[in-house]
């Protein structure tokens, strides 16, 4: 099995604190696979996304997305490297509130030249792409053609997002609480959307919640407190505050 | 995905804080040349308040109090000066011209200056504007006026009405000469000089008014002199107040001033009106200066608003600024956009300005011509006005590094995630 993500004797800490907020020895992810990432709040889910996402780098170790180590790169091509092999979902405020579904949906291919050369390449325009993959998540032509992305729903809000997260078929797609701001019913609808659309581009999804109630529908369940070596020593607070 | 696209739909996004941004700087570009217009115009039009004089001479005092009741008509001659050194310098070989300058009498707060045609046919303003009449023409008989232009729009008097003159300047005139009434016959063109304000009689004439006083006393009851009983031949000025002076050639400018500074016969000066003019404005553009003060203030005090602007909706945008990088946006993207949109502002404020300049100066321009003399033209920005754009443009550019930069240092701290 192709391996999408490797993380390798990775140490992180923010500056300022003395204490590595992450201490991972090990971190692998095949190509297509699942993986839910459970942690308490505060635990440092967020930060290792920023990392493998290339926003943040770490003081030690490597982080290879595809065989390529975004530590060794330069900011710049991490941001061109973000842009043409991930895709985000976050919990909220995912959308520029000024352009329309449609035009925040296709932005990734507006940054990156090899997602917009995939689209193309699935046939048609990015435009119809995008008409395609809104219809797969029941986004009907009424909110392609709404203006004001603020007037969605929190559900077609988020669903719009997938969408961006997904157009281009990125080799992994990255979401950070998507569901928390949704109700059981439409939560289970969008994960469900979501795992489809990532097993036919076959993309690696790297899903971070604290809700243990989704985890039974991924290949694996990686709780952070085990992986993270630094969260030993500071979990005590963190697990409070989290629980809070 | 082009910064200008992003840029332009945020900016959309805030009409309310765009525009009033925009007006903002438009309302200082506008105040900042607008000033600069009047106080260029306003300088000029006091350069030229006189011109093809080469020589003012009176009797001996400060060159600025000379300039002031020769020209201005303001204040009053310490000593007048006698008809004869007038009349000997009048014909001096090297003189082209004199136009001698009567002042004294008055009428309801304007100065009555007694002259004699080579006003008429002489006196310049403005570069090598000569006197024109608007209707009318100069004096011919003893007891004729020619009133200047803002005269006879305010007294609404025209050609042909009969007036009175008084005796004695502006607030302490005391007596009228009733015996003695005028004809208006000639109106002058607005030049927006001091002679707009202005009544002109004939040295006769000023001398008429008085045959019948005693050293500055109003006649005695019987000593009276009536207009039949006045007798032309008697009619010989005793003194001017100061007279104009224009050279065949100017080459002898200083040489006939020194002779004039050392004239035996009675203490006169000679003075050079443009040197003194200048030195005139000098004393008063303290307040020139203040305007300037005042323009430029507005002008920073807009460039702090713009900040506030962008810098209060920056937090908002941090959310913004997060999806743009998580599609991959580089940080480089993000400090373009803030800089493209304070540049966008700036340089909308800046059209905006100068077409409410323009806009300004066509409706203003009869009201300023009218009113205050001041000639504005539509002419292009000049130099000046482009070196103040300019620095308006590049204030704008480097107070949008400050929003830039935090915009910049934000999107570094919060990577991908917004916790709010
Ligand atoms: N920009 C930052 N600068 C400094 N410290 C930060 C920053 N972001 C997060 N931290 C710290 O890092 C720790 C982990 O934060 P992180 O957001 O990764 O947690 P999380 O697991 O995602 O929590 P949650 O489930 O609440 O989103 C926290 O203690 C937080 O205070
Ligand atoms: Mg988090």
């Amino acid at each position: 099995m192709q391996s999408i993500l490797e993380i390798k004797n990775l140490k992180f800490s923010w500056p300022g604190s003395s204490a590595p907020l992450l201490d991972i020895e090990s971190l692998q992810v095949d190509k297509g696979e699942s993986v839910f990432l459970q942690g308490a709040s505060g635990s440092g889910k967020s930060t290792l996304l920023n990392l493998i996402g290339g926003v943040l780098v770490p003081q030690e170790g490597s982080v290879e997305v595809l065989s390529k180590d975004l530590v060794k790169m330069t900011a710049a091509e991490r941001d061109q490297f973000r842009g043409d092999h991930m895709g985000f979902i976050f919990q909220m405020f995912n959308l520029l509130p000024y352009f329309s579904a449609m035009e925040n949906a296709t932005l990734p291919c507006q940054f990156s030249k090899v997602k917009k050369a995939r689209t193309l390449a699935s046939g048609g325009s990015v435009e119809a792409e995008a008409t395609r993959l809104f219809a797969e998540l029941k986004l009907g032509p009424d909110v392609l053609k709404m203006k004001n992305v603020t007037q969605l729903s929190v559900g077609q809000q988020q669903r719009v997002a997938a969408v961006r997260a997904l157009i281009g078929k990125p080799e992994i797609v990255i979401a950070d609480e998507p569901t928390s701001a949704l109700d059981a019913d439409i939560r289970d609808r969008f994960i469900e959307l979501l795992f489809l659309e990532c097993e036919k581009i076959e993309a690696s999804l790297l899903f971070v919640s604290h809700d243990q109630s989704l985890s039974s529908r991924f290949d694996r369940t990686i709780r952070l407190s085990d992986l993270n070596r630094a969260s030993q020593a500071v979990s005590s607070d963190r697990e409070l505050g989290g629980s809070l | 995905m082009t910064v200008a696209r992003v840029a332009i739909k945020s900016l959309l996004s805030r009409k309310v804080t765009t525009v009033l941004t925009i007006l903002s700087i438009a309302l200082s570009v506008s105040l900042l040349l607008g000033i600069e217009r009047v106080r260029t115009a306003a300088r000029s039009s006091f350069e030229s308040t006189v011109s093809g004089v080469d020589l003012i001479v009176g009797a001996r005092s400060g060159p600025v109090n000379l300039l002031l009741y020769s020209v201005f008509r303001i204040g009053n001659a310490t000593n007048n000066i006698s008809f004869e050194s007038f009349d000997e310098w009048s014909r001096h070989k090297n003189v082209d011209w004199t136009i001698p300058i009567s002042l004294g009498d008055s009428h309801k707060g304007y100065r009555v200056v007694g002259t004699n045609q080579n006003y008429f046919r002489h006196y310049m303003h403005s570069g090598s504007q000569k006197l024109k009449f608007s209707s009318g023409q100069t004096f011919e008989q003893l007891f004729d006026v020619v009133i200047g232009a803002e005269i006879a729009e305010r007294l609404k008097y025209s050609v042909g009405d009969r007036i009175v003159l008084s005796h004695g300047s502006e607030s302490v005139a005391f007596q009228d000469h009733y015996d003695k009434p005028f004809t208006i016959v000639g109106v002058l063109k607005k030049t927006g000089t001091p002679v707009d304000k202005s009544l002109h009689i004939s040295l006769k004439a000023l001398r008429a008014l008085h045959l019948d006083w005693q050293s500055g006393a109003p006649p005695r009851p019987g000593e009276e002199v009536s207009v039949e009983e006045i007798v032309e031949s008697e009619l010989v000025p005793s003194d001017v107040t100061a007279f104009f002076v224009k050279l065949k050639s100017r080459i002898a400018v200083f040489k006939l001033q020194r002779e004039i500074n050392n004239y035996q016969p009675e203490a006169l000066m000679a003075i050079l009106p443009g040197i003194t003019l200048r030195d005139l404005w000098q004393t008063l553009g303290t307040a020139e200066n203040a305007l300037l003060v005042v323009s430029a203030m507005v002008f920073f005090v807009s460039l702090i608003g713009m900040l506030i602007a962008l810098l209060s909706t920056l937090n908002e945008r941090r959310r913004e600024m997060a999806i743009l990088r998580s599609v991959g946006a580089k940080k480089g993207f993000i400090f373009t956009v803030l800089v493209f949109e304070t540049t966008l502002l700036t340089a909308s404020g800046i059209a905006l300005g100068v077409s409410m300049l323009y806009f300004g100066l066509i409706v203003g321009k009869p009201i300023l011509e009218t009113k205050l003399g001041l000639s504005l033209g539509l002419m292009a920005p000049s130099n000046n006005d482009f070196f103040y754009l300019i620095s308006i443009f590049g204030g704008g550019l480097v107070a949008s590094i400050v929003p830039a930069w935090r915009a910049y240092r934000n999107s570094l701290g919060d990577g991908l995630t917004i916790r709010r």
